[in-house]
């Protein structure tokens, strides 16, 4: 049976963050239309694919796991929750499935949990792929350098520059303004600025202006010491120019990238305003991973039949054949064992030559 | 981690030549790329870099989807399609304006839908806006001084360069309103996996841009 990869991998997530004190939350297939039409400003497509019930009622196909997590929960207390869905969301082509795998942190989140979160971000990534970056920014501490630099009237389209790292477009918008030098050097450097955090942060705090600044500065600094507490080597850095979530995140926000995939993986962040739109206390931080986006990069493998060809004689003994399948299998390769090669293709190709394997030329 | 090869979408035509060459005394040759041949793509193993050219409407396209790291477009193509990459630098190449013009006697009548012939319908849109006037867009993929010729429109929202092709069709330029030029492009994850060579690559053509004044 082929069992598609974030399925595979959904499974091992799920048993990671378990250890971390996880519980499974499951979604109902369908939820009510109204739920989602109240909050269309938290969902990443505004186009929710609905139907209406036996009984009348107007009813939703799965457009986010998020704000069904947030309906239902009850209390102060703190709550960890993760999951595997396939939500429904539309784009110019249509409506398309997208498989995601993510966790939820609800309640009194401190400096602790979410250091928990981003290194369990690190850890899926890791899952995915070894080559992988995460990214983090604070909001906070971009919006208002930019909220410094210009009037509030141009404060999107300054927003709109730094998100594409356009030093062109911030120094004519800066210079328009008649911005404070200073601050519109900051506002390049640090948007044009990519580096780990050891490097970034005291950029930053070089660059503090307000209590504000300052408070998301040290929030950083002590997120990413967190980090380094449970994974020293995680892949970490600060990229000041991501704002693409600014009506859905605040505060911490962090993405996902591996090698190879032309598109961010993970996107994850701070969440508070979701709750006191929907009339709950306290904070909350989650992320998802999107396996659709995985897709191409999970192609590779499956244009082979097998990682290993193991090319036999009709007079080689079984038990010979046998122990060299072994001894491949224990390299972690799948073996396609035959005597002729055939159409089947594989990553490599071995032959039993007395006894022994040998790379087939 | 190892040296990454950096992928460059290069529009066809004049101005991807101009760029390739700034590329090339920046540091980026591909000398194969100057031979006339078939081929689509010309890479050179020795400073790990890629060329391909491609239409220039569809250089932000392949930069989006990850094809190519990094690509040349114009400040107008990005403006109107809005590709979620990052614009990195202002190369000063090709410039030229967005610009509304007509027939030289033309008089608004500001009780009228004012008629709009563009191939840049968003752009056009956006500054109408921005104005407050009521438009109707006629979306054309070429010829765009006809419109208002024959009537089709009452004016254009198009580039000029020289201004030569208005002026033999007695149009005038009411108003230039967006400066444009090339722009080197990245695709933004690219940008984080190759960001020593592609801040490399950024530096050596600021550095030619600097020194030659362009």
């Amino acid at each position: 049976m082929n069992i598609r990869r974030d399925e595979m991998s959904a499974y091992a997530l799920r048993e990671m963050y378990r250890l971390y004190g996880y519980a499974w939350y499951r979604m109902g297939k369908f939820e009510e239309y109204e739920l989602y039409a109240r909050n269309k400003s938290f969902l990443r497509s505004e186009r929710i694919l609905t139907f209406t019930d036996v009984d009348g009622r107007l009813m939703a196909m799965k457009p986010d796991v998020t704000l069904s997590i947030v309906k239902n929960r009850s209390g102060e207390k703190l709550e960890k929750l993760c999951y595997h869905e396939t939500v429904l969301r539309a784009d110019e082509n249509g409506f398309r499935q997208i498989p995601q795998t993510g966790l939820e942190c609800l309640g009194p989140v401190d400096d602790y949990l979410q250091s928990e979160v981003l290194m369990l971000a690190c850890r899926s990534l890791e899952t995915v792929d070894a080559d992988y970056l995460l990214d983090i920014s604070h909001l906070g501490y971009i919006t208002e350098l930019a909220a410094l630099a210009v009037p509030e009237e141009q404060r999107d389209d300054l927003l709109e520059a730094v998100g594409r790292k356009n030093a062109s477009a911030i120094r004519e918008l800066c210079a328009n303004a008649g911005t404070d030098p200073a601050v519109a050097e900051d506002l390049l450097a640090l948007t044009a600025a990519y580096a780990a955090p050891e490097e970034m942060l005291p950029r930053m705090r070089a660059a503090v202006r307000t209590d504000s600044m300052e408070a998301a500065c040290r929030e950083l600094e002590t997120v990413a010491e967190g980090v380094r507490g449970f994974l020293p080597e995680a892949k970490i850095r600060v990229d000041l120019s991501m704002l693409d979530d600014l009506h859905y995140y605040n505060g911490l926000i962090f993405r996902g990238m591996v090698a190879g995939v032309p598109f961010p993986v993970l996107s994850g962040g701070r969440y508070d305003s979701l709750l006191a739109r929907m009339g709950k206390s306290g904070r909350a931080i989650g992320f998802a991973i999107y396996w659709d986006r995985l897709e191409r990069s999970d192609r590779e493998p499956e244009n082979y039949d097998a990682d290993a060809m193991l090319l036999y004689g009709a007079d080689t003994p079984p038990c010979e054949t046998a122990a060299a399948v072994r001894a491949l299998r224990g390299r972690g390769l799948s073996v396609l064992a035959r005597t002729e090669a055939g159409g089947a293709r594989t990553r490599y190709r071995f032959r039993m030559e007395k006894g022994e394997v040998v790379p087939d030329e | 981690m190892s040296e990454r090869w950096l992928n460059i979408a290069l529009p066809k035509g004049r101005l991807g030549e101009q760029v390739y060459d700034a590329l090339e005394r920046a540091g980026y040759p591909c000398p194969e790329i100057r031979e006339q041949s078939r081929k689509l793509i010309f890479e050179n193993p020795a400073c790990r870099v890629r060329y391909f050219w491609a239409k220039p409407t569809d250089v932000p396209v392949y930069v989006e989807r990850g094809s190519a790291d990094l690509g040349i477009a114009g400040r107008d193509i990005l403006s109107e399609h809005r590709p979620d990459v990052y614009d990195l630098l202002d190369l000063g190449f090709g410039r030229c304006d967005m610009c509304v013009a007509g027939p030289a006697d033309y008089r608004e009548d500001p009780d009228a839908v004012l008629r709009v012939a563009t191939k840049f319908p968003r752009i056009a849109k956006d500054y109408y806006t921005g104005r407050g006037r009521d438009i109707d867009i006629i979306r054309l993929n070429g010829s765009i001084e006809l419109a208002p010729i024959v009537g089709l429109s009452d004016v254009i929202v198009d580039i000029v360069e020289s201004g030569k092709t208005l002026q033999e069709n007695g149009l005038v330029v009411f108003e230039k309103f967006l400066p444009i030029s090339a722009h080197l492009i990245a695709n933004k994850v690219s940008y984080k996996f190759s960001y020593e060579e592609i801040r490399r690559l950024c530096e050596g053509l600021e550095a030619l841009r600097q020194e030659e004044g362009v």
